[in-house]
């Protein structure tokens, strides 16, 4: 993903987002960004079987002390 | 005497004999802060009167001949993203100045409250804890002890930094993804991590809610373990505190190490780490006799996930911030909150997924061991405003790299004691160590820390202010 591509990525989810989309703000923010993203991609490489859920926090009901 | 440099047990202890009162102890504590605070900037208020009545409550207690509890007359502070009656939350931040006082403190220091211990302030912290630095651009940056040029490390900066300049025996702060261990390796101080779950977040003001955990820092091991006992409790009313029972470490830490299996992590925890941080644990292994090198289990990933999630959960916590206000948002975080709310729902999904996977794996490792090292920083604490550092050849973010050797302990949950260690390389500036154990055995964690205490390698030193 080049520099461009991540700045149009924020532009546009920003706009969706009703975020403000001032180019010096965003700029910044596709920087982080495309950092994010590299990162994301050596995560992306884990394989997860279907089955694999979320690491839960939400329980329906609390058990019994 | 200077009742400032005593340790919570050695306070407790003075005032249950006499030698001296909890309102003398609070008055000296409230000097100190007076003639110290200008040089660091730990503090962002005092809660003057509470403090006041609280001691003389103590003092009427004691005059009265009923037992005092194990915290009595010991002065505290609190990050201030901690609910104090009457105060406005504000987590670092000048948004939310306008949000209404609390109605109550926060679960913990009412713990706190109920074991004796003053409150007496709260603290400076990085803004809505999205730092490891706590350069906070609205209260100031929170300044070392040690060397005022330096930063306190973060997120909970005014924690680390309150205890380092003799301030306050003890304080509390928040842990996400490294914000007591950073600060308190930087500032020579004690830390505590506990398991994700134990203690209960009621009260406080969140950042990602999935991997926050709360804890402390003290002057001694003794403090930090016995304010830890009196923090525990079920709390149902927290869905992230998962404890059914108190389990309290300070009588079994004198148990001594023998036939506890230590290790020391390789790879990514020695690849990131300068020849002050693998000193130091270096010095910590060969105190204990320890010989064996473990790898953690997926640390890269641990991290990256910690990242995605962390930057997902606070983008969307701060999303109406993001709309509304964001010119008075920190300039040093507010474009990371940025990323983060626009990051894809798919990369939060998997990290969230993988967590279980690295859960396991973690807890696949602690059934061959009980007890691992590791640094608490790659470097002990850079001056104020550095932007990048080099560590092992690499060219790394500086706020983002503090946090590099903490992010994949916390985000598996597992217990950490922060040990303050000295190395030799350094001119007198701390580095700690992580004293690692798995998930609910933080007695293991205090037993390896207090061997290091008793055989004189963790402790702090005195400042010069």
């Amino acid at each position: 993903m080049t520099q461009e591509q991540a700045l149009e990525f924020i532009q546009i989810n920003a706009v969706a987002m009703g975020l403000p989309t001032d180019n010096t703000r965003l700029e910044r923010a596709a920087s982080h960004f495309i950092r994010t993203q590299a990162m994301a991609q050596l995560l992306d490489q884990v394989d997860c079987p279907a089955d694999l859920e979320i690491a839960e926090i939400y329980c329906p009901k609390q058990l019994a002390p | 005497m200077s009742l400032h440099n005593l340790s919570s047990a050695d306070i407790a202890q003075g005032i249950s004999k006499g030698s001296f009162s909890a309102s003398e102890v609070l008055q000296s504590s409230l000097d100190r802060i007076e003639a110290t605070d200008k040089k660091v900037n730990a503090f962002t208020a005092k809660h003057v009167d509470r403090a006041i009545q609280k001691a003389q409550s103590i003092d009427a207690l004691r005059a009265s001949g009923a037992s005092l509890p194990p915290l009595a007359g010991v002065p505290f502070a609190v990050k201030n993203l901690f609910d104090v009656q009457g105060q406005v939350t504000l987590a670092g931040s000048i948004v939310n100045r306008h949000h209404a006082p609390a109605k109550q403190d926060a679960f913990l220091i009412q713990q706190m409250a109920a074991a004796g211990a003053v409150l007496v302030g709260s603290l400076n912290m990085d803004e809505f804890a999205y730092g490891f630095t706590t350069e906070n651009t609205h209260y100031g940056p929170c300044k070392n002890p040690h060397d005022t040029t330096r930063i306190s490390g973060g997120s909970s900066g005014g924690s680390g930094t309150a205890v380092a300049a003799h301030q306050v025996p003890l304080t509390l702060g928040s842990d996400t993804n490294g914000s007591i261990r950073v600060p308190a390796s930087l500032c020579g101080v004690w830390g505590l991590k506990p398991t994700f779950g134990r203690l209960s977040r009621r009260g406080t003001f969140p950042f990602v809610n999935s991997i926050d955990h709360l804890g402390g820092f003290a002057n001694s091991l003794d403090g930090l373990a016995t304010m830890y006992d009196a923090m525990q409790s079920p709390d149902a009313l927290d869905p992230g505190c998962h404890v059914k029972k108190v389990e309290p470490v300070l009588s079994s830490m004198q148990h001594g190490t023998q036939g506890l299996r230590i290790g020391v992590l390789n790879g990514f925890f020695e690849d990131n780490a300068s020849p002050q941080a693998r000193e130091v644990v270096a010095t910590a292994a060969k105190a204990l006799g320890v010989h064996a090198q473990v790898q953690w289990p997926d640390a890269t990933l641990g991290r990256i996930a910690a990242f995605i999630i962390t930057a997902s959960e606070g983008g969307a916590l701060h999303l109406d911030n993001l709309r509304h206000r964001i010119e008075e948002m920190e300039p040093l975080s507010v474009d990371r909150f940025m990323s983060g709310a626009l990051q894809p729902a798919a990369w939060y999904i998997k990290a969230q997924r993988f967590r279980r996977i690295y859960r396991d794996k973690v807890n696949a490792l602690f059934e061959n061991w009980d007890v691992l090292l590791a640094p608490a920083t790659p470097v002990s604490a850079p001056v104020i405003g550095t932007d990048w550092l080099e560590i092992q050849g690499q060219t790394l973010p500086s706020r983002a790299a503090m946090g590099l050797l903490t992010q994949p302990i916390s985000f598996a949950g597992c217990p950490v004691v922060a040990a303050p260690m000295w190395p030799s390389l350094n001119d007198s500036l701390p580095l700690g160590i992580q004293i690692i154990s798995a998930p609910w055995r933080e007695d293991l964690a205090f037993r390896v820390a207090k061997q290091l205490e008793t055989l004189g390698i963790c402790h702090l030193k005195k400042v010069e202010l």
